[in-house]
């Protein structure tokens, strides 16, 4: 009984203190850089292409209802003809102390040894619970069962389960590509290298505004970026930690932008 | 009193009846293939190595039920008047595939990989049972999720001499 | 102690009696016609629009991307509230012993019970994949998963079923007496059927405190766990960092509001029960005088915290959550139903002040309905005020309940109309035996 109380006592002190997924094996982490994006959406086609989203219609659009997993944010500031638009492609950004994770009773949202926030479709029941406590808005619902017509069928991810009704869905960093490129690396007996894992998004973004990598790498290229003076996390304040590191847009006068001001 | 134990009796009995015939009749675990193929004989009397058909179990996340071609290759000269591998000459001419039913079948959710269970030096066997004895594939396992667990967490040890890594992460079985 | 009577007192035991087991024996064709339309309110307005819900999907509901919880929700927080009435009014004052409560908790309590099942369903409805449900209950399973236990959902799961059991058991021990006083006096299947839903009862004295220990027991235990319920019901909202939602001041705010929600619920029944059972002579205007008083103070203290909500917000003054009391306050038709929410939940149970008009059974029907419809809205705007305006304005979109949601919480008023239709048929719905303790004993009234 003692060692059973131990043993509960232990989880809650390894729970959520800081740095506390740092031993982990990988900090997945990626850095979008805001003043290469140019809202072109190729990432947000690349990653529907690539996870199986359905694509819901005009109407189902019309109700807020979209499943893409990653959004361009588009703010259009003044009349014509000065006007300023800026972007911000957002997606799941695997909060370390994700306010998702503590909401959903029966674990189907989780932190994973990788520094991943994940969602397993099959575990999950459906009580919006996560999706509402998200304050990033990035969770997304399948309300119907979404019908593939018969060539698009075969276009299919088969790495990627197609969701089922009732179930809370959203961005996996591309986890079957991690995962590919960790079998890939155990074959060869080496480790991951810099760059060999690329999401969807960031692999088909044309001006290269977005990088992946290991933050827990000292040499990988995102470490290196996420020292850039322009770096912030979106919605900061509410302290949850997020591993999508974006840099701001610096504007032709010298002044900076994030799309929060 | 008496009609209540009856009906608890009649309920039991209706019940354990019902849950066996369901279990030998109606099981996917042993289902009529198109071709009456044996393993018996393959495997076991002739001793054909598992991957000798099944190609890719130790290169993708599929073993890989083996193509026609590979059936017609040994018999275009065995037993060709045999009954069954008429029907397999049959597909071979009309240049279709044999609509083998998938016996061990995971749902669209599980990742398995062959691939790491082979290289980590789990037998066929251990999953599949002892196939090489089987006139009628039988599926021994239940599949089942629990049943997975049962290595992942604890009992690799005996299989293959070390723990998995991350064996109870959701994520490494399911997508 | 001076004993304080409520009811006239000239009524005799055998009167007792007879007018309880008439309500279960005699009905008329509008009892019928009644059950009838709430049996059809049921099936048509809830069982067969969730049926094509779970058929279709979520995606039959009003909910879309920034708006995951709507009427639904509403309606689980606010049948939730409407059960902590029986507790209130039968626990805190069986232990204070107020002599009041006693020809009208049954009924309470009943309604507690058919609320709390109310409530529990509409989690199934608001669920993605009800045919889950098992996977949030605690049991040891072959896929070695556990539940997340620090997730408030959970708590929910654990505090709703444990507050149905409870509040179940409560009103069985209550009623056991009374089931046997009915067992006495009735003929046929209702004679079987009350024969073993009296355990056995004969009225000794050893029987007597027994029941008593127990139903004191139950008293005590079931205070803390009806606060608990709506506490953790609250944590459901407040534990999210959605601005109009993150607030400390939840659980107070919402245990508050169902005892007055609660108790706006018992009043307006008393008054459907007394005019169609037509026992007015137990359920006197007395009753609806200490029940105003009830109504007044709980409606003080609810105003009270909802300034104070308010204020958390205006004071924290981060420009999400001005956001987010602009358009509760400010923005139509959320301002419509916010300022009459005012009206109904503050402004007009302060009429109840005056005493003749807390004795006046039709102002405290009207001013009871008003709060319960107005401790509705107060559900709806906390959900559909607060989650269409989180933190990225992009995302912001408006929620408006589709036909199968409405229809759904038609369905279920009919289902609670349902259900207490069946009880007052089935159950002694005034108790028998305490409103008997309350008339007290003829011997000594013959030697005043």
């Amino acid at each position: 009984m003692g060692k059973f109380l131990d043993k509960i006592l232990e989880r809650f002190k390894i729970y959520r203190i800081p740095g506390y997924y740092e031993k982990y094996d990988h900090k997945w982490t990626m850095v979008i850089d805001l003043d290469r994006c140019n809202g072109c959406e190729a990432c947000v086609v690349a990653c529907n292409a690539e996870n199986n989203v359905p694509v819901v219609g005009k109407e189902e659009c019309g109700n807020k209802r979209t499943l893409n997993w990653i959004r361009i944010e588009r703010y259009v500031e003044g009349e014509y003809p000065n006007v300023k638009v800026k972007f911000i492609p957002i997606m799941c950004q695997h909060c370390g102390k994700a306010p998702c994770e503590t909401a959903c009773p029966v674990y189907a949202t989780y932190h994973n040894q990788d520094g991943l926030n994940v969602q397993v479709y099959n575990r999950c029941v459906g009580t919006f619970t996560c999706a509402t406590y998200c304050p990033y808005d990035v969770r997304r619902f399948n309300w119907f069962t979404y019908k593939r017509d018969e060539p698009l069928n075969q276009q299919l991810n088969p790495d990627v389960t197609v969701r089922e009704m009732g179930v809370m869905e959203k961005c996996t960093f591309c986890i079957q590509r991690i995962r590919a490129a960790k079998d890939r690396a155990k074959d060869e007996n080496r480790s991951i290298r810099d760059g060999e894992v690329q999401p969807a998004c960031v692999q088909s973004c044309p001006t290269g505004a977005m990088t992946f990598g290991d933050m827990n790498d000292p040499d990988s290229k995102v470490f290196k970026l996420a020292k850039s003076q322009r770096k912030y996390k979106l919605l900061e304040e509410l302290n949850a930690d997020p591993s999508v590191i974006y840099l701001k847009r610096v504007m032709k006068d010298g002044s900076s932008a994030t799309h929060e001001e | 009193m008496k009609k209540v134990i009856l009906y608890i009796v009649v309920g039991v009995a209706t019940f354990a009846i019902g849950y066996n015939v369901n279990a030998v009749y109606f099981s996917d675990r042993s289902p009529i293939q198109p071709i009456a193929f044996s393993h018996k004989i393959h495997a076991g009397d002739n001793n054909i190595p598992c991957m000798y058909c099944h190609i890719y179990a130790d290169k993708s996340t599929v073993a890989g039920v083996p193509n026609v071609r590979k059936c017609i290759g040994c018999h275009k000269i065995i037993k060709q008047d045999a009954p069954e591998i008429q029907k397999l000459t049959d597909y071979w001419n009309r240049k279709e595939p044999i609509p083998w039913i998938k016996v061990h079948n995971l749902p669209d959710y599980v990742y398995f990989p062959h691939k790491r269970h082979v290289k980590a030096g789990v037998h066929c066997q251990t999953c599949h049972g002892d196939v090489a004895k089987m006139d009628v594939l039988t599926r021994v396992s239940s599949l089942k999720m629990g049943w997975c667990l049962d290595c992942h967490t604890n009992g690799a040890v005996a299989i293959i001499g070390r723990e998995v890594k991350n064996g109870k992460d959701c994520w490494t079985c399911h997508k | 102690m001076a004993h304080q009577q409520h009811m006239k007192s000239d009524i005799s035991y055998r009167e007792v009696n007879e007018d309880v087991v008439r309500t279960m024996t005699k009905s008329g064709v509008g009892y019928y016609i009644a059950l009838f339309l709430s049996i059809a309110g049921v099936v048509f307005l809830w069982w067969l629009p969730w049926a094509y819900q779970i058929y279709t999907g979520q995606g039959v509901t009003g909910l879309q991307t920034p708006v995951f919880w709507g009427i639904y929700l509403t309606n689980f927080i606010f049948w939730i509230g409407i059960s902590h009435s029986g507790t209130l009014l039968s626990a805190i004052l069986f232990i204070t012993q107020t002599p009041w409560r006693r020809s009208i908790y049954r009924s309470a309590e009943a309604m507690t019970f058919f609320s709390v099942l109310t409530a529990a369903v509409f989690v199934f409805v608001h669920m993605g994949r009800p045919w889950n449900f098992y996977w949030t209950m605690p049991y040891p399973n072959q896929r070695q998963i556990w539940l997340n236990f620090q997730s408030p959902l959970m708590f929910d799961v654990f505090a709703i079923s444990t507050y149905m059991t409870a509040s179940m058991i409560f009103l069985y021990f209550g009623s056991i007496p009374d089931l046997a006083a009915v067992r006495d006096r009735v003929t046929g299947w209702r004679k079987e059927l009350y024969g073993a839903l009296s355990l056995g009862w004969r009225g000794t004295d050893a029987e007597w405190h027994w029941l008593n220990k127990a139903y004191t027991f139950f008293a005590v235990l079931i205070i803390p766990l009806a606060v608990s319920v709506h506490s953790i019901v609250s944590w459901d909202f407040a534990l999210s960092k959605v601005p109009g939602l993150n607030k400390t001041i939840f659980a107070p705010y919402f245990v508050v509001g169902a005892i007055y929600s609660g108790s706006a619920g018992i009043v307006t029944l008393m008054v459907i029960l007394r005019k169609t059972l037509r026992i007015e002579k137990y359920i006197t205007t007395n009753h609806f005088d200490k029940l105003g008083m009830l109504l007044l103070v709980m409606s003080l203290l609810w105003s009270y915290i909802n300034v104070l909500e308010v204020f958390t917000g205006w004071y924290a003054d981060t420009s999400f959550e001005n956001e987010a009391l602009k358009y509760r306050m400010f923005t139509p038709p959320y301002s419509y139903m916010f300022w009459l929410m005012i009206f109904t939940n503050t402004l007009m149970p302060l009429l109840l002040i005056f005493r003749k008009l807390r004795a006046s059974i039709l102002i405290s029907l009207i001013v009871s309905l008003g709060i319960n419809v107005g401790m509705w809205i107060e559900r709806y705007l906390i959900i559909t005020t607060s989650l269409p305006r989180k933190f990225l304005p992009y995302m912001w979109h408006d929620y408006s309940p589709s036909l199968t949601e409405i229809s759904m919480t038609i369905g279920s008023f009919s289902f609670f109309v349902m259900l207490f239709l069946l009880f007052i048929k089935l159950w002694p719905s005034v108790s028998i035996y305490e409103v008997k303790e309350d008339i007290g004993i003829p011997m000594k009234k013959e030697g005043h």
